[in-house]
């Protein structure tokens, strides 16, 4: 369902937005002692979510997804992105594991009214996050960007099929399929100096899977919280990455999201676990908990999703899932994360035990979040993706 | 013992350390208030502009606009140029008062690091949506209460676009800063929309490091251009450099003057204690303890003139300020800040100078002092002997070898600017060392027209005038030096600015020849509407009218400053506005109908160090082309230069509209007649503007004469400071006289034998000077107009030599004589008795 959310990040996402937009003197000038109050509202955005909610589509029950038209972007909806994570190697030398991130998320500031708003007055914003953790080195690489949609800075389009963000993008090799496609990120000195980028060319290995009923994923219990919400859970990489000026050629898998929608988080959810893996056998699982804050009376909010080696999917019980988490880790920033976890899905056999590739892969962008890869042992052999937020 | 000594001399003749203080303070603080004033008005101007432009360090524009297209690709294929869109444009507040303004539109995404303005918006909820989603605009606190519109008001702007509706969404707190009072925010969107500019942007901000500069060239199409906003920043700042020039000019002068004023009153100084430190030299005071000392009194006594002085030019550079911006006010659109810039760096340049000039002013007095036996220094007819001497061999070896070298200078063009001032300081020196050569053969020739005539025989005072002005030329000759330059410089900076508005009124009104100008009303400064093509066709085929010609213009860059290319038919009637340097005019009219030919301006033949038969790469809308140059036209509207072609050479090349025509009339007493006519057809259709070239000539005339009143004021100034100063030394050294006066009066001088005697010597001192600061004033004139101003602006200005000129110079250096003999005359009259010492 929804994946890792959505929702906790686009509430930050839009913060940042208006951080930048409303709020530049605290990052630009730090001699001139900003005003409390001052700056653009926050308020126009997040009370205004919830009062204009109603303005944007929903996401429909009924709705049938049709490709490739929904691989571009649904600007009547509120929220929308395109993710991609991977667990990426050496081509010449498996020892050296790296892995990366790409997210280009779309907000939309006010519902689009027809075609008649184009160009710079489209309220279409944009961000992208782009991650690359060098294990070898205990490095954890990030680069973010804005932009509004304007005269073609960033969107999707249909002829070549294509998300874009400036020169980050995530280009189809051909108009009906998404994938084969490459994957082209960086940054020429970021926030802290750091340079980095990648070229990945994705082939899929399985088909495109829909999550929740057929793409239509609930977000909490009670009905009409949805999002439409569809995955490739395994794609094979090839490509290279740009690190201190020299090109790596790897390898590896990846993982692709695509979901929109237009509610956000409930007021008692704060955030979200979630867990990409793939495992040695072929199997691909997606598992999501979303935690109620204590005392709100509501129940944690699951989502499972069991995939098998031709892409079926497997039944599974989500209240029979045990997760436990066996370590944590506290960042530089002051968070303390898990950091490690036993994961127990008894009806399909599976004990795992699932251990980031290094502590070290928070994302401490406007938004912060840990992303990070991680190795899977226990009673299968895998690897995958973690996503975590919500955590002070 | 010395500095008691001293210390003593001075608690004897405190007027003497007033005196000495006062020329120090006054030259300083006229070339502080200058300095200031210029650097304030300068920043002033900066800061204005930085509030448009921001940090970038690069822009990428074009002629006009550029296509918005250019910033997509910009960001899709090199996102790591740090970049941001704007859309700029000038409006004017509708109302009673039209308030200028800066509309800027611009992405607040990708504000940060060049503007930060929108950080200090507070007092409502603004969400960048409402800034998106509808024409909101936000400007300064104080603007807003300027112009009468609260928060979520409606305000009127004239745009180049027509009048529009917007609504002011947030207020930036200026506190008092009028840097932001002139902006106007808007979201790019929304002033695209505005101001009709769907699809394009007025250019391209860049915050660019030194390797990126190469690779965004390489990238760029042509049609489009990389501008350094430094240089264009300073181009604003330095668009007023005939101005700062004239100032500087003046700056310049005062320091010379103060300077000259300084070494007069110490050399007056120390021939005052001569006989005391010849007693303590005897006594066993080495040379060196007597520098050291010197070194020390001096140090001291010019480090107080020289903050007295920069305090007095603070006050000063603050009332020239508000002159200064109001005269550029008038040449810019933008008004400038008053915002007086005290700069650490230039104040402490300031002092040094100050301090430091004093120091070399007094060196050579000081090593005088030092080096003559002791012996001699107690004896004043041997002194006076040396002073002549000394001054002859001046006049006879150091006058020749300055004016060689000052004519070397000056001619030779490699010099360059500062050689040219060096040249010009050569000369004032030289002229300087002339001044007791020809004051000792003024009172030479006097003395042998009276001697033996009946009226010295009856009056013997007289001779005695005359002769005494020689006798004494150790301690005056330094003052009437001092005197001399001040009065030569006065003479020869007017003489220049003279020329250069003889020169400026006889090119307008040459340039303005045709009868009748017409354009549409400019709603903004700046922002020329076009011409219908109709219009002129009809306006062509009206009776009467024996010429047309259209003008057209656009602005291109050349050697990197802003060059306005020209355009028109140039028929015959118009012909006669454009003057060459040399060849021969209608060889240049006729080589000029041949494809791709132009005609350039003087300054800027000279700066690019073109000539006719040149090539000359233009910009065109189809990327850079060449273009020969047939002919170079004296023009003083641009010291950037300026380009002339015909139109049908314009066309091929450009796309730009006429935005105005020059009527040229078979008979001008039937200007009225047209007028009407025009104004019967076309009036309601179009607001037309119709200029009488007079009315023209007299508005540009008055515009120009404005520019010059700061100079006027500042002119005034440093000859009061010169004249001040000459006064009080002249002053110090007749009231130093009381030994000579008591002996006068001994041998049986009355009252007014006495009062002629004093007064006599000073305007005959006067006199000199004023005669040899005409021809030397002239010369400088001379090497400021044709050499300084030629190698700084690159025009040429033919000298006129003014009379009147002449006549100020003689009065001034007459009175300024004569009133410094009143005191000391009176004075001395009036005392009882003989006395010995004072």
């Amino acid at each position: 369902m929804f994946k890792r959310g959505f929702y906790p990040i686009v509430g930050l996402l839009i913060l940042v937005l208006l951080l930048v937009v409303g709020l530049y003197q605290l990052l630009d000038s730090s001699d001139e002692k900003p005003d409390a109050g001052g700056g653009l509202s926050l308020t126009d955005f997040l009370s205004a979510g919830s009062e204009n909610e109603e303005r944007f589509a929903k996401a429909q029950p009924d709705y049938v997804l049709s490709f490739p038209e929904d691989h571009l972007a649904h600007p009547t909806f509120r929220s929308e992105w395109w993710y991609l994570n991977g667990n990426l190697q050496h081509r010449d030398d498996p020892a050296q594991r790296f892995g990366f991130q790409f997210t280009i998320f779309r907000q939309a500031l006010t519902k689009q009214e027809g075609a008649a708003v184009s160009g710079w007055l489209a309220p279409q914003f944009y961000m992208g996050h782009a991650g690359l953790g060098v294990f070898g080195q205990n490095k954890h690489l990030t680069a973010e960007r804005f932009s509004r949609r304007g005269p073609g800075l960033a969107g999707t389009q249909a002829e070549p099929l294509s998300v874009w963000l400036e020169d980050w993008q995530l280009q189809a090799e051909q108009n009906d399929n998404l994938f084969p496609a490459t994957v082209t990120a960086g940054a020429l000195g970021n926030a802290v100096g750091e340079s980095f980028s990648y070229r990945l060319r994705l082939v899929p290995e399985k088909p495109r899977v829909y999550q929740g009923e057929e793409g239509y994923s609930p977000k909490r219990e009670e009905p009409g919280f949805a999002s439409h919400y569809y995955s490739y859970t395994r794609l094979r990489v090839e490509g290279e990455l740009e690190l201190a000026g020299e090109s790596i050629p790897v390898t590896g898998a990846a993982w692709y999201d695509h979901e929109w929608s237009s509610n956000i988080l409930a007021e008692y959810q704060t955030g979200w676990d979630w867990f990409s893996l793939q495992l040695e056998d072929g199997r691909d699982l997606v598992f999501m908990e979303l935690p109620a804050r204590p005392g709100s009376g509501k129940s944690n909010f699951r989502q499972v999703a069991l995939f098998d080696v031709q892409g079926e999917r497997l039944p599974v019980d989500a209240r029979l899932i045990q997760l436990d988490v066996s370590d944590h880790w506290r960042s530089p920033s002051g968070i303390r994360w898990p950091s490690g976890w036993r994961l127990q899905m008894p009806d399909h056999d599976l004990d795992l035990t699932i251990t980031p590739r290094q502590k070290n892969q928070e994302n401490n962008l406007s938004v912060r979040y840990w992303e990070g890869a991680v190795k899977v042992t226990g009673s299968h052999n895998g690897q995958g993706y973690v996503e975590l937020t919500g955590y002070e | 013992m010395i500095f008691r000594a001293s210390l003593r001399h001075f608690r004897h003749h405190p007027w003497q350390l007033l005196l000495l203080l006062l020329g120090i303070s006054l030259g300083v603080a006229v070339v502080a208030a200058i300095e200031i004033t210029t650097d304030s008005a300068r920043h002033s101007f900066r800061e204005a502009q930085l509030q448009i432009y921001g940090r970038a360090t690069h822009r990428i524009q074009a002629q006009q606009r550029i296509p918005e297209s250019l910033y997509v690709s910009q960001r899709r294929e090199q996102s790591h140029w740090q970049s941001a869109p704007v859309i700029s444009s000038v409006v004017k507040t509708s109302g009673d008062e039209h308030l200028l303004m800066q509309l800027i539109g611009v992405d607040p995404l990708r504000e940060q690091g060049f503007r930060n303005q929108l950080g200090r918006i507070s007092g409502s909820d603004i969400g960048f949506s409402d800034l998106q989603t509808s024409p909101a605009v936000v400007m300064a606190r104080a603007t807003a209460a300027e112009v009468g519109v609260g928060l979520n008001e409606q305000l009127t702007l004239i745009t180049a676009n027509g009048t529009q509706t917007v609504t002011l969404v947030g207020l930036l707190e200026d506190a008092g800063d009028p840097r932001l009072q002139q902006l106007l925010l808007m979201d790019i969107g929304q002033a695209q929309r505005m101001l009709g500019m769907e699809g394009y942007l007025s250019h391209i901000d860049l915050i660019l490091d030194a390797d990126e500069v190469a690779a965004v060239k390489a990238w760029l199409p042509g049609g489009v251009q990389l501008e350094v906003t430094e240089a264009a920043l300073s181009e604003r700042a330095q668009l007023a450099s005939a101005l700062y020039f004239n100032l500087q000019a003046l700056g310049l002068l005062a320091l010379v003057v103060g300077l000259f004023l300084v070494f007069s009153s110490v050399s007056f100084s120390l021939s005052q204690r001569r006989p005391i430190f010849a007693q303590l030299r005897t006594l066993g005071l080495t040379v060196n303890e007597l520098y050291r000392y010197l070194a020390m009194e001096l140090l001291l006594i010019a480090t107080v003139g020289t903050l007295a002085g920069l305090l007095l030019g603070i006050v000063l550079a603050q009332l020239l300020l508000s002159l200064m911006l109001n005269t550029l006010s008038d040449l810019y659109v933008t008004s400038p800040l008053s915002l007086l810039l005290l700069n650490p760096l230039s104040l402490g340049k300031l002092v040094l100078m100050g301090i430091g000039g004093c120091m070399l002013a007094a060196w050579k007095p000081c090593q005088q002092l030092a080096h003559v036996p002791p012996a001699s220094l107690q004896q004043r007819y041997l002194q006076e002997q040396t002073a002549l001497q000394q001054s002859r061999q001046l006049g006879r070896y150091g006058v020749p070898a300055l004016v060689f070298i000052a004519l070397v200078l000056m001619l030779w063009q490699g010099s360059g600017l500062w050689g040219a001032f060096a040249g010009i300081a050569a000369l004032l020196l030289a002229g300087a060392w002339l001044m007791p050569a020809a004051l000792t053969g003024l009172s030479h020739l006097l003395e042998r027209q009276l001697a033996g005539t009946q009226l010295a025989l009856r009056k013997p005072v007289l001779l005695m005038l005359i002769r005494d002005n020689r006798r004494n030329l150790s301690r005056t000759g330094i003052a009437a030096m001092a005197l001399m330059i001040a009065i030569s410089a006065t003479v020869g900076i007017g003489g220049m600015v003279s020329s250069f508005r003889d020169a400026v009124q006889l090119w307008l009104t040459e340039r303005l020849n045709a009868d009748l100008y017409v354009s549409q009303s400019r709603v903004l400064p700046g922002v020329r509407k076009a011409l219908p093509s109709e219009f002129i066709t009809d306006v062509a085929s009206l009776e009467g009218i024996e010429a047309v010609a259209t003008l057209r213009r656009v602005q291109l860059s050349v050697g990197g400053r802003p060059v306005n290319l020209y355009a028109s038919e140039l028929p015959q009637p118009m012909r006669p506005a454009y003057q060459f340097v040399a060849s021969d005019r209608n060889a240049i009219w006729q080589r000029l109908a041949e494809p791709d030919s132009v005609l350039i301006s003087e300054p800027l033949a000279n700066r690019m160090g073109l000539r006719a038969g040149d090539q000359l790469v233009l910009t065109t809308n189809a990327g850079e082309r060449d273009f020969s140059v047939v002919g170079v036209y004296y023009d003083y509207g641009s010291d950037s230069g300026r380009i002339l072609m015909p139109a049908t050479t314009f066309i091929r090349h450009w796309s730009e509209s006429p935005y105005g025509l020059a009527l040229y009339l078979a008979d001008s007493g039937r200007l009225d007649d047209i007028e009407q006519a025009i104004r019967e057809r076309w009036g309601g259709a179009l607001d037309l503007r119709l200029q009488r070239s007079s009315l023209l000539l007299q508005r540009s005339v008055e515009v120009f004469n404005r520019t010059f009143v700061i100079t006027d004021v500042l002119r005034l100034l440093a000859l009061v400071v010169a004249f001040v100063g000459i006064l009080s030394s002249l002053l110090a050294i007749q009231l130093e006289r009381q030994e000579e006066v008591s002996l006068l009066k001994a041998v049986g001088l009355n009252r007014l034998e006495l009062v002629s005697l004093l007064l006599g010597q000073s305007l005959l001192l006067g006199l000199g000077a004023g005669l040899l600061a005409i021809p030397v004033g002239e010369l400088l004139a001379w090497g400021l107009t044709h050499v300084v101003q030629l190698r700084a602006f690159g025009w040429s200005i033919p000298y006129q030599p003014d009379l009147a000129n002449w006549l100020t110079a003689l009065l001034l250096s007459v009175s300024a004589a004569g009133l410094a003999s009143l005191y000391p005359a009176w004075r001395f009259a009036h005392q009882r008795g003989i006395r010995r010492w004072e």
